[in-house]
């Protein structure tokens, strides 16, 4: 029965998201649903499905899912401060600034419980699996993604690329 | 296997919303989507025939974050969308199993779009698929800016994160503000959170120094100081800008002004406030006859936009929005520039203010023969003033009545006076006039000295228009300034600038004093009696102190009515109306005051 539904979970994946693995991955912005090659200005959204075996193994992450739509960002992001964090850095074919995207670890999350009377606190939220999803300006230029776990008193841990290809 | 059929689940609910495309309803629409902040509108638990019910909720969230301060002086500057989904049942599951679950609340699972529910271990904590409400943002409305998402029921829940997700319940419309505040404004929290969160921010620093403080030009506002987030440990090195009186420390209080100040920059750095231009810059433009110059203004509401107009550098109007130029207001070629800055009240940053500048530059040329003309940046101005006077329509050298040789002179005139400008080359020569106007002779009184609880009344003659300012923030506008109730806190130096039907201003000062007004105690030690009280014609004044004393009488205005000096002990008669007037005894550095009832 077990082996059915793993067996049936990773026929969706490979047919909905061919050639992605654990730690590396391909995808090709032609095969994004709704992208569109020709408009300048694309946006993707990437989700990604994150899980932890075991505890303290390292994360392992897929995509799940791609889809783009058109127009600009602006530049707004939501400040992540909880030290736990996915931390997505693009690498150019071309000599450009590499700035890295900070996200909330789905594993490792604290949020804000609102209370009627007005106060706020703040609860632990730790999973084994979760996802997040990556909002990005699409750009040619932008050769692969690399994702690096972030944890408190740790170096960065690189977790996975997602290569880029058009 | 639990896990692989969760994963299942994930997948297979994921693929049922991949890319599906909902109609996006316009809730509120002020402009294009490239140049306003887009707020879109999500609702969980609302059935095919709730959507309607989905689209008046989200227009009441609209109407409630289009009130809120800063938000409400930029109206304009947002759009708000609504993506109504429907769901399958309406609600929102309710796992039943947390200590704070509400009582009343029927447990259930409820399926619904994107599979709210309330939290199974804190009951409030409510969450729902955000992998789900990603995909229809994609699908939908990629550029959005911020979303909220509405689940419908009334019992008070919500979450934070990068959706602001909280439920119908009054109260919990603060919970999308809040968590905007952090997406928005990158604001931290004001409640401690713990020592993980403790990082510079607008509303939160390590720095103590009111001088350096990153807030330091707002702690002339009552309730903003530099308080520690607790007494020790990590929480004691941060600090926030207000104590339990801001939006991010608790739901029910609005932003401080530090976080309105944040919010407002934010607003300003995404939405440019000049739409549009006429005629266009992108190449030269050719003056062949009198031609407006117009800029397309997005205005905040107050209008807190200022535009000046320049050309060559030099200022040719000012709070306009659009001008007129003729082929001879212009040299051969020259370069108008229109500056636009918001000058908002909402922040005192300079820094900022900087950034809040949009330039916009027409290269001109005109097609008029060169006339010698001077422009004056005014050509009337008050004593002490300046004035730049500029020559145009010469070929080379400019030379002035004032012995200068140069394009463009500053002159500080005295009185009213015409200067000449000679053009060498071709031997032409302009004059204008320019007229000096005197200053306003401002006097002020302020009929004192007071005493506490009196009303001050302050005055001012000479001008049409006066700005007052005074020791406690005081400030106001008028000739005649009441204070009522005064305290002896009120005492010091008031100055008032007065400005005339020319705008000519002037300055006076006043010093005020507020005198303390004593208890009347029973005590007989003390050093002086009043009697009788209540009085009919006079009264005896006795004090056990030597030396002269001073007795004095006022009305409840403060103002004098008998003065009396002596030794020891005296009469006065009272030549007043029956009421309640103040007395005051003074020796040395002494003074006793009290009320005296006269019948």
């Amino acid at each position: 029965m077990q082996l059915k539904f793993s067996f049936l979970y990773l026929l969706i994946i490979a047919s909905l998201f061919g050639g992605c693995s654990k730690r590396a991955a391909v995808l090709d912005l032609n095969d994004v649903r709704m992208f569109n090659p020709e408009s300048a200005d694309q946006i993707l959204f990437l989700e990604f499905r994150v899980s932890q075996p075991e505890k303290g193994s390292l994360e392992q992450i897929s995509l799940v899912s791609s889809v783009s739509g058109t127009g600009k960002l602006k530049n707004l992001r939501r400040p992540v401060e909880y030290p736990y964090r996915i931390q997505v850095v693009p690498r150019y074919r071309t000599s450009a600034f590499e700035v890295p995207m900070i996200f909330e670890h789905p594993l490792f999350r604290e949020v804000e419980v609102p209370d009627p009377s007005g106060t706020i606190t703040r609860k632990k939220q730790f999973a084994s699996e979760g996802s997040f999803t990556m909002r990005m300006q699409a750009d040619p230029n932008i050769e692969k993604l690399d994702f690096y776990s972030l944890k408190p008193g740790q170096q960065p841990v690189k977790i996975y690329t997602l290569n880029l290809k058009q | 296997m639990k896990r692989t059929f969760t994963t299942l689940l994930f997948t297979l609910l994921l693929s049922r919303v991949f890319g599906q495309t909902f109609p996006v309803d316009t809730l509120y629409k002020s402009g294009p989507v490239d140049n306003r902040i887009n707020v879109v509108i999500l609702g969980d638990g609302f059935t095919k025939e709730q959507l309607p019910k989905f689209n008046e909720e989200a227009r009441k969230f609209a109407e409630f974050f289009l009130d809120y301060a800063p938000y409400n002086k930029y109206r304009n500057y947002f759009n708000f969308f609504s993506i109504p989904t429907p769901s399958e049942e309406s609600g929102v599951t309710n796992p039943g199993t947390a200590p704070d679950a509400y009582p009343d609340q029927p447990v259930t699972q409820k399926k619904t779009f994107y599979g709210g529910t309330f939290g199974s271990s804190i009951h409030r904590l409510v969450t729902v698929n955000y992998g789900v409400a990603f995909n229809v943002l994609a699908a939908n409305f990629p550029t959005y800016d911020l979303t909220v998402m509405l689940v419908n029921t009334e019992f008070y829940g919500g979450s934070g994160g990068s959706i602001a997700v909280h439920t119908l319940n009054q109260s919990a419309n603060t919970i999308g503000a809040h968590e905007i505040g952090h997406t928005f404004a990158a604001l931290n929290d004001e409640y401690w959170a713990g020592p993980q969160y403790g990082r510079e921010a607008p509303n939160m620093t390590a720095v103590t120094d009111r001088s350096r403080v990153k807030w330091k030009n707002w702690l002339d506002i009552p309730g903003i100081g530099i308080y520690k987030h607790g007494e020790d440990g990590p929480a004691a090195t941060w600090h926030k800008p207000s104590n339990a009186t801001c939006l991010m420390e608790y739901l029910n209080q609005q932003f401080c002004v530090v976080c309105r100040e944040a919010t407002t920059e934010t607003i300003l750095s995404l939405v440019n406030p000049v739409e549009k231009i006429e005629p266009g810059n992108a190449s030269e433009y050719l003056v062949t006859e009198p031609a407006k110059f117009r800029l397309g203004l997005l205005k905040p509401a107050p209008n807190s936009l200022h535009v000046e107009w320049d050309l060559d550098g030099k200022k040719i109007a000012a709070g306009v929005d659009e001008i007129t130029l003729a082929p001879s207001d212009l040299p051969a070629t020259g370069k108008l520039t229109a500056s636009v800055f918001d000058s908002t009240h909402m922040s005192r940053s300079e820094e900022l203010a900087e950034q809040r500048v949009r330039k916009i530059e027409w290269n001109l040329k005109s097609n008029s023969p060169a006339i010698l003309k001077i422009n004056a940046s005014d050509d009337s101005l008050c004593v002490g003033g300046f004035v730049t006077l500029t020559a145009s329509g010469c070929p080379g050298e400019v030379s002035w009545s004032t012995d200068d040789t140069a394009n463009s002179i500053r002159i500080q005139p005295d009185k009213t006076a015409s200067y000449t400008a000679s053009c060498v080359a071709t031997d032409q020569k302009a004059s204008i006039t320019i007229t000096v106007l005197p200053l306003p002779v401002i006097e002020v009184t302020n009929n004192g000295p007071y005493l506490e609880g009196s009303t001050v009344v302050l005055n001012a003659t000479g001008a049409s228009n006066y700005t007052w300012k005074g020791p406690r923030e005081f400030t106001a506008t008028g000739a005649e300034i009441t204070i009522p109730l005064a305290i002896k806190e009120h005492s010091g130096k008031y100055s008032v600038k007065g400005t005339d039907v020319y705008g000519c201003s002037a300055s006076a000062e006043t010093e005020l004093l507020v005198e303390r007004l004593l208890a009347v105690g029973n005590d007989p030690e003390e050093w002086v009696r009043v009697s009788p009280n209540p009085a009919s014609d006079f009264i005896k004044v006795a004090t056990n102190i030597s030396g002269k004393s001073t007795l004095t009488l006022l009305d409840l205005s403060g103002k004098i009515i008998r003065t009396k000096t002596f030794t020891r002990e005296t009469e006065l008669k009272l030549p007043v109306q029956a009421g309640v007037y103040l007395y005051k005894v003074t020796n040395g550095e002494r003074e006793f005051s009290g009320k005296l009832a006269v019948q």
